[in-house]
């Protein structure tokens, strides 16, 4: 595991002695990682273990117990209200449901982060929607409205809203659930080609083993029991990794309320 | 290095050698958009080349700038070409047909409709609406004679937890409006009956009104306000999400789950809101009347108690029992009419408050009509 260095370093990600948790309950204790730019990192665990919540930390949207959280070097648990905004514009999300605004066209939904960031002129933005909406293979849709495409569509015009501004960090909760296969395949080819041109690093909170192996360069791979993270390599290294049985059991689709013999 | 622009143009072949170099970002695309438009503008070219060997920085906004600069070429039908893209652009543009967004498209924002249109749909809709409120009137008596029959399959628990939040959390503020609304209605008549050395007659005044008109409907309309908004938020989010489909496919009826409780909590809180609410008022009279004026107490209350019958108490129980149903029948309708999303439920909690009052108001004139003939 790597062990978070001094305050400026390459990584883009920093998470410090992280404890999170609600009330009383305690969801991660005392965690550590970095990820690097331009990495892909998938962060999993079974049903509970904490993946949203780490997510929703990340992005400035809960306050943990203890522990600090550094986006680009900069920290976001500390940051006041301008601040965070700043390290926000760095940051682009693609929630589980896509979260477009329902009364808007995907074009207004694109055009909605932009309006307020930049002064762009209105033409320029323009051209930036269609440019969005052709990276994600929605050319032509610039005036539907959320309701009115499939579900594949709505997670990739929710992608198109998250790269508006051209983030150096995409999270990304759960994109493929719910979606068909090929759509599944095809927001995960997706997400290849926006790490490959635009050199974000992306952070997947995903269980779908076919998109971990298809995407992913490391997992991360938290624990409900510990509250901590119990493995960290690539998907090809903890599928072999006989030491941990969780992992091995959620890499190698092991159900857990079978009878181990060998035991 | 700096972002910049600079632009060569060679009077003889009339090509045009655009330069761009440095950063750019969404900060700074616009500035020199708006130079390059400067220095171009009126101009005709063959040809224009576009270098962009230095830039060191390139992203989306690069790419818009790049699209109109083509844009430009494409409107005057010039040649264009692009020289010098650094391994970081090409990865860039690998994700995009460069060349198919030279043409613009058009953005709409769903139109609004003209005047006479609208018009002629909100007649429609309230056509529309009427029929719906009859059937849904309609359900709601199979189902609430059904809930009679087997009374066992009626939620009470749920029923509780309804009369708990529509009837009892609705008490402090109906006693300080009612209270208030004695004290108005006491002093009110007190000017006036003065004139005439009638002071007496405020406690039938108060006690009348409280009674037989402003109880029953001043109660209804804050539970409209109050629940009637409630059950349409809920039922509507519930409709959102999925949730009434599924207890649809489940077999379950939505109107014996979710609309029979409300309208059993509602009927049974709103006569024990009337009682308080009543005598809130009533008690708002005597105090002001005690405060202000030299009655004693016990002629004031022996009046009030002579002004009121039974008949009078029996049509305002009736009135709220009536009102009660309706409120938290409409609630429940709008909130089943929700369609789409989050936006709409909060149309339809407006409507369920607006209708709730205008049923209130209006079967409130039919009793009037009815009791006084
Ligand atoms: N807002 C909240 N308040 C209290 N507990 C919560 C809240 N959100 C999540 N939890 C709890 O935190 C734990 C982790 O939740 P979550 O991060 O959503 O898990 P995952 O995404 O890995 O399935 C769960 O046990 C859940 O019940
Ligand atoms: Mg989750």
């Amino acid at each position: 595991m790597n062990k978070p260095s001094d305050k400026f370093s390459n990584s883009i990600i920093q998470v410090c002695n992280l404890t999170t948790g609600y009330g009383d309950l305690i969801i991660h204790k005392n965690i550590s990682f970095n990820i690097e730019k331009g990495e892909i990192v998938a962060i999993c665990g079974g049903s509970g273990c904490g993946k949203s919540t780490l997510l929703r930390h990340m992005i400035g949207l809960e306050t943990p117990k203890s522990g600090d959280i550094l986006i680009d070097n900069e920290s976001i648990v500390n940051a006041n209200q301008k601040e965070k905004l700043k390290i926000l514009t760095k940051t682009g999300v693609l929630f589980q449901s896509g979260a477009l605004f329902g009364s808007l066209t995907l074009a207004e939904n694109i055009k909605l982060p932009i309006k307020e960031y930049t002064n762009l002129p209105s033409e320029t933005i323009e051209i930036l929607v269609q440019l969005k909406l052709e990276m994600v293979n929605l050319s032509g849709f610039e005036n539907y409205l959320p309701s009115e495409i499939s579900g594949g569509m709505k997670k990739r015009a929710g992608l198109a809203r998250a790269i508006a501004l051209d983030p150096m960090i995409l999270f990304f909760d759960e994109p493929s659930a719910g979606l068909d296969p090929v759509s599944s395949a095809d927001l995960d080819n997706l997400i290849l080609q926006i790490n490959k041109s635009l050199g974000a690093t992306i952070v997947i909170v995903t269980h779908e083993l076919a998109s971990i192996f298809e995407v992913a360069e490391r997992v991360i791979m938290l624990d409900k029991e510990t509250k901590s993270i119990i493995s960290d390599g690539t998907p090809e290294d903890l599928k072999r990794d006989k030491t941990n049985r969780q992992t091995y059991d959620f890499f190698n689709r092991i159900p857990s309320i079978i009878e181990r013999s060998n035991d | 290095m700096p972002e910049s622009l600079k632009i060569a143009i060679d009077k003889n072949t009339n090509i045009a050698n655009v330069k761009l170099a440095g950063r750019l970002d969404v900060y700074n695309v616009s500035r020199i958009l708006a130079q390059f438009n400067a220095q171009t503008n009126g101009q005709h070219f063959k040809k224009l080349l576009l270098e962009l060997s230095e830039v060191s920085y390139f992203d989306s906004a690069g790419a818009a700038l790049v699209i109109e600069i083509e844009r430009f070429c494409k409107e005057q039908k010039c040649f264009f070409s692009i020289t010098g893209m650094t391994k970081d652009i090409k990865n860039f543009l690998s994700l995009i047909d460069i060349n198919s967004l030279a043409n613009p498209v058009k953005f709409i924002t769903p139109p609004r409709e003209g005047i006479i249109i609208r018009t002629g749909k909100a007649t429609l809709k309230l056509a529309d609406d009427i029929k719906n409120i009859i059937i849904f009137i309609g359900q709601v008596t199979i189902a609430l004679l059904y809930a009679v029959a087997h009374p066992k399959c009626v939620r009470w628990g749920d029923i509780l937890v309804i009369f708990e939040r529509a009837g009892v959390n609705a008490v402090p503020i109906l006693i300080t409006i009612q209270f208030l609304i004695g004290v108005i209605l006491a002093l009110l008549g007190a000017g006036q009956l003065k004139q005439f050395g009638a002071e007496i007659y405020i406690a039938n005044l108060v006690a009348i009104a409280m009674v037989q008109e402003l109880g029953p409907m001043i109660t209804a309309v804050l539970v409209a306000g109050r629940s009637g908004a409630a059950f349409a938020a809920e039922i509507g989010t519930m409709k959102v999400s999925e949730e009434i489909d599924a207890l649809e496919s489940m077999g379950i009826n939505p109107q014996h789950f979710l609309v029979i409780p409300r309208i059993i909590a509602v009927t049974l809180a709103m006569p024990c809101l009337l009682l308080i609410a009543n005598v809130a008022g009533i008690v708002g009279g005597i105090v002001t009347v005690m405060l202000f004026l030299n009655i004693p107490l016990s002629m004031y209350i022996t009046q009030t108690l002579n002004s009121i019958d039974m008949y009078i108490i029996f049509q305002g129980f009736l009135k709220s029992i009536i009102f009660a149903i309706l409120i938290s029948g409409v609630g429940c309708m709008r909130g089943f009419e929700v369609k789409g999303g989050a936006g709409n439920v909060g149309l339809s909690t407006t409507s369920a408050v607006v209708s709730g009052i205008f049923l209130i108001v209006v079967f409130n004139g039919v009793f009037t009509v009815i009791f006084n003939s």
